[in-house]
């Protein structure tokens, strides 16, 4: 495909005038949106609420209080949050505001204050005043168990570079009956040291923080999203997830003194690796595969949508029923 | 009364000649192998008239009183003498046929269209039919009534082809040099057909002539031809062999080598495509005939790095091959059988090998990646054709087709990598057959009917389709060469083309109807009014039609040939990346046609609509696929200024495609599971700066339009005949949209001066001319 990438770029720009600008009166209009983000669970013990908006495309670029990053291939933009929307959450009897987070920029209450239950429908309303979206969703009723699993270590080389690797995969039983969705996930507790400077004494103090290194995707051709069309009621296995053991700098960028990195006194520490099984809805499915699908603008293949159930905007309301599987050291 | 028609001189067998006795309803049309048998009653002086477009109209005076084979030599007329022809011929009157919804052109006329680079394309004057759509800018693939390029049964000699394009789809593979007749059906297909849900397209080569040897070639600014035919025993057998061979690379070559003279590394690319027909036929007289023929063609874009510190060679390649061996068997005079073997290949490859030579002498990198993807038949075919008596032609036959495809097959092999990677699908074995018969009844003079039946099924490893196919047509004179036609026909398709650019790429992918992927099935209803004109010669059509297309496939969004993960399946297979649909689509299309004369050409209109709807496309919302297009226009005229020059000119209009346009962006939260950060509160949720599109397919590209001429410069040498062309492709540099995409641009001035994303169309032919020289001796 390079090389027919190749060619047309070459009957394209050997003659540059065949590309024009089509005069935006030729375009229809396009308004921005609200947009909103959020997955809701029982197991989870904040309900986050990201409201931003879009910005039309054929536009001038906005160098206003937001900026952009680049990091993994994917552009992230700062400071897109609309902080003065009225967000309100609601299980059909009793309804919750949710207050702008500035340090996060969320909305977002603790799930102590308003409780997420299995098989219950909830409503998500945002309003800026002028511009109204809503979506709802219904938390799937079965936690479901993880079955079997296995947890090995392997010397893998990849472009020359050799890495011990955590690999883990795990079994379950679909729901039977109906359409059911899963997404897999899995994560290494590790308590590892990090410095503080403290600035009157021009000094770096040690001191210890315990992180989540989640395990990637592997080289499998089955997803960490999965549905059970033409499977109903089946045993079901996750995807070959993969962490890289790899050293300290993998989760901490270590200060310099006198150009030397410090060292820290004490080696980090594995508490376990977690397992989570997550039954979404179907919203959290789609939304995720869409959002992996949409890779650039490439002319010859079909865009792929966002996936949204936001009525008024666009955005995601989802949620998922979650079981987890501790692994001790 | 039975027998073949044929071409003065050549010999060779035409189909579709007229055989009928003025005044009288007995009348007959010779089949592909131009035989024909008519049963009336004796009479002493029977006038039997012969006529077919472009030859001259023969007249036998017979004293009928038994069984007769009369085998008659039709004339070629030089069409430049036809100045002189003012009134009308019979033989082309389309009220008097039951068939409705066919176009056939005359290849003589497809040399005479204006054509992209003087290559003239079958498939591209088709396109300029109504009813009959292109895709893209300077696709050769045919969008019938809603239909895609997949959709279209192309036969040569009895031969399914899969990919008909060269030069990723600019041209198609056909070589009208080797092409007898072209024939493409649009709807209400005759039962004798099947396999395809939205035309047929049959063409048949030429078979030689059997009188002397001759010969017919080209020169053009893409590629060069030639044609060789004459008998192998006179009047017993003839041969006929086509070649064509595009030059681009063995004419860069040079200036490439030239261009790199200094550098370390040497690059050598390239692209070709040639292809080949041939044919031998051999009549053991009245009774039996054989014939074998066989396409073999073949692209090639390739890429080769020398230097001292790397070697590397990829290329992509690919090609159809098709082989038929026919046996014309005569059972008496009125059963005429035709079995055919025929075999076909659909072969593409990529191929990537790349060597990284440390010069110290440390280990070298190698690297290799291998894509195959192939389909391969073998079938047997019998057609028997019966002609009972005046009221019936009846042809029944029976085929049987063995698939082989295998859809993908990738080896990657490398020392960074730990173990080769080796995904193949397996290959799948299938049998599709077809069983009809059809009778065209004729049962008053004013009506007549073809009614049909065909039985297809399909064996997959643990399923059988059967599934039954009517069809029906009917053609009612309501007055003089003026008619109301209608027709009914169901079909199903058995094998799928993949494909996410629209363009025929070959890795557009054929698959088969399996266990858990259905076969399509179409159902179209038309109807239409024809009425022939005798001054000016003129042919009006004007035909409605609904089509209703279910199970038609797709690639899910986002998917490719190349994606290999599933979804849900323990298995890796490409039936989880593909989702299946309903379609439909309706219009009416209007042509006006004029065959003869100094003057002559067509105008035609199709005003249609065509909306999909699939579960997993568009979210379940009906969109318009790319392809809709509301209105459709072609003007053709050819004028013969005098013996010595022709003119001709083409101008096509054309609503725009339907296309996912990016209409805003904003960030999508989802819930990640990567550490991005060392805030835990932030983990897992980051934004990603995505694109919002409006629903599938909303934005509407600016309509096409395009006018192209040429003029030819005939002569008469004294060994042969010369022809030269001069012609111009998109004459008034129309600007048309090839795709859309964004960009930047500055706006405002001085120290305001700020980026700003536009839209831009990206053209792909300008104003283009073009010059060749043909012969013909």
């Amino acid at each position: 495909m390079k090389y027919f990438a190749l060619f047309t770029l070459l009957a394209l720009t050997s003659c540059d005038s065949l590309v024009q600008t089509v005069p935006p009166d030729k375009l229809t209009k396009v308004d921005s949106q609200l947009t909103m983000f959020s997955f809701i669970s029982p197991q989870d013990t904040i309900i986050r609420v990201k409201v931003s908006q879009t910005s039309p495309i054929l536009s001038d670029y906005s160098y206003g209080s937001g900026g952009y990053m680049v990091s993994n291939g994917d552009t992230t933009r700062f400071g897109d949050a609309v902080r003065d929307a009225k967000v309100t959450l609601s299980d059909g009897v009793a309804e919750v505001v949710l207050p702008f987070q500035d340090k996060d920029q969320f909305y977002a209450i603790p799930a102590s204050r308003f409780s997420i239950k299995a098989g219950k429908m909830y409503k998500l309303t945002a309003s800026d005043g002028k511009r109204t979206i809503m979506a709802t969703c219904t938390v799937p009723s079965e936690q479901v168990a993880i079955k079997k699993y296995a947890l090995d270590t392997t010397v893998t080389k990849r472009l020359n570079r050799v890495d011990t690797t955590l690999v883990t995969s795990f079994t379950w039983d679909d729901v039977a009956g109906k359409a059911s969705y899963y997404r897999m996930k899995a994560y290494e507790e590790i308590e590892i040291p990090y410095f503080v400077f403290n600035t009157s004494e021009k000094k770096y103090y040690e001191k210890r923080t315990v992180i989540q290194a989640y395990f990637a995707n592997g080289n499998d051709t089955r997803s960490d999203l999965q549905n059970d069309t033409n499977l109903d009621g089946q045993t079901f296995s996750s995807a070959r997830l993969e962490k890289r053991i790899g050293g300290l700098g993998n989760y901490y960028n270590y200060p310099y003194v006198d150009g030397k990195p410090l060292v820290p006194e004490k080696a980090p520490k594995s508490l376990g690796v977690h397992l989570l099984l997550l039954h979404t809805d179907r919203n959290y499915f789609e939304f995720h595969r869409s959002l992996r699908l949409q890779n650039g603008d490439n002319p010859f293949t079909e865009p792929s949508l966002i996936y949204t159930n936001v009525k008024g905007g666009f955005g995601i309301f989802a949620s998922y029923n979650m079981s987890t599987k501790v692994i001790r050291p | 009364m039975s027998g073949f028609v044929r071409e003065a001189g050549s010999q060779e067998q035409l189909p579709g000649v007229n055989v009928y006795v003025p005044g009288t309803p007995y009348g007959a049309v010779t089949n592909t192998y131009g035989f024909y048998s008519l049963t009336m009653p004796a009479n002493d002086t029977l006038r039997l008239h012969y006529s077919f477009v472009g030859y001259e109209k023969t007249v036998k005076a017979l004293n009928f009183n038994k069984n007769m084979e009369i085998n008659v030599l039709l004339a070629s007329v030089n069409l430049l003498e036809e100045v002189t022809v003012s009134a009308r011929r019979q033989e082309d009157y389309e009220s008097r046929s039951s068939q409705m919804s066919v176009i056939e052109i005359p290849v003589s006329q497809i040399k005479k269209v204006p054509a992209f680079f003087g290559e003239k394309d079958v498939m591209k004057v088709l396109q300029l039919m109504p009813g009959v759509q292109k895709g893209t800018e300077g696709q050769s693939g045919l969008y019938v009534r809603g239909g895609g390029p997949d959709q279209n049964l192309i036969i040569l000699d009895d031969a399914v082809v899969y990919n008909a394009s060269h030069l990723f789809g600019f041209f198609s593979i056909f070589n009208s040099d080797a092409l007898k007749s072209v024939e493409l059906t649009k709807g209400g297909f005759p039962a004798r057909y099947g396999g395809r849900l939205s035309s047929v397209l049959d063409m048949n080569m030429k078979e030689g002539s059997k009188e002397k040897f001759s010969g017919e070639g080209g020169i053009g600014i893409i590629s060069s031809r030639l044609t060789l035919e004459g008998p192998i025993a006179k009047g017993k057998s003839s041969f006929l062999v086509s070649g064509r061979r595009t030059y681009i690379d063995v004419l860069a070559a040079p200036l490439i080598a030239s261009q790199q003279a200094n550098e370390e590394n040497k690059v050598k690319p390239g692209y070709y495509f040639y292809d080949l027909n041939a044919k031998v036929n051999y009549d053991f007289g009245q009774k039996d005939k054989v014939y074998l023929s066989g396409y073999f063609g073949r692209d090639r874009f390739y890429a080769n790095e020398t230097g001292p510190n790397v070697e590397s060679r990829n290329g992509l390649n690919w090609g159809n091959a098709t082989a038929t061996l026919r046996w014309n068997h005569l059972f008496g005079q009125k059963l005429f059988v035709n079995t055919s073997l025929i075999a076909s290949d659909f072969n593409f490859g990529v191929s990537a090998y790349t060597k990284d030579i440390d010069l110290k002498g440390g280990p070298s990198d190698e690297f290799s990646l291998d894509y195959n993807s192939r389909i391969r038949d073998l079938g047997v075919k019998a057609d028997f054709d019966y002609y009972p008596n005046t009221k019936h032609a009846i042809k029944f036959g029976a085929q049987l087709t063995a698939h082989r495809f295998v859809p993908s097959a990738l080896a990657i092999k490398g020392t960074f990598l730990n173990e080769a990677i080796e995904r193949s699908v397996k290959p799948v074995n299938a049998i599709e057959t077809g069983l009809y018969v059809q009778d065209i009844w004729q049962p008053f003079d004013a009506l007549k009917v073809n009614i049909g039946l065909r039985l297809s099924t399909f064996q997959t490893k643990s399923k059988t389709y059967v599934r039954p196919e009517p069809r029906f047509s009917a053609a009612l004179r309501l007055a003089q060469d003026f008619s109301f036609k209608a027709s009914y026909a169901r079909m199903n398709q058995y094998v799928h083309l993949l494909s996410n650019t629209g363009l025929g790429l070959p890795t557009d992918l054929w698959v088969p109807t399996t266990d858990r992927v259905n076969p399509q099935q179409s159902d179209q209803v038309a109807f239409g009014f024809a009425k022939d004109l005798e001054k000016p010669a003129l042919t009006l059509t004007w035909e409605g039609y609904y089509k209703n297309m279910n199970q038609i496939l797709s690639y899910k969004e986002g998917a490719s040939f190349l994606s290999l993960s599933g979804e849900n399946a323990n298995d890796l297979s490409w039936e989880d990346n593909v989702t299946a649909g309903r379609g439909w689509s309706y219009g009416t299309e209007f042509l006006v046609q004029k065959k003869t004369g100094r003057l002559s050409g067509w105008v035609g209109y199709t005003l249609s609509w065509t909306k999909w709807k699939f579960p997993e496309l568009n979210f379940g919302e009906t969109f318009y696929p790319r392809y809709d297009r509301r209105h459709d226009i072609s003007v053709v005229g050819i004028f013969e200024l005098n013996k010595r020059v022709t003119l001709s000119a083409v101008w096509v209009y054309g609503t725009g495609n339907a296309l996912t346009v990016p209409l805003s962006r904003f960030n999508a939260y989802g819930d990640n599971a990567s550490v991005r950060s060392f805030q835990p509160e932030l983990l897992n949720w980051y934004g990603r700066s995505v694109n919002e599109y409006g629903p599938k397919n909303s934005f509407r590209a600016e309509p096409y339009h395009r006018l192209d001429v040429a003029i030819q410069f005939h002569k008469k040498m004294k060994r042969h005949e010369r022809t030269w062309e001069i012609g111009v492709y998109n004459a008034y540099n129309r600007r048309n949209p090839f795709f859309y995409q964004l960009g930047s641009e500055k706006s405002g001035f001085g120290t305001g001066e700020s980026n700003k994303t536009v839209l831009q169309r990206v053209s792909l032919f300008p104003f283009i001319p073009s010059i060749s020289y043909n012969f013909k001796f």
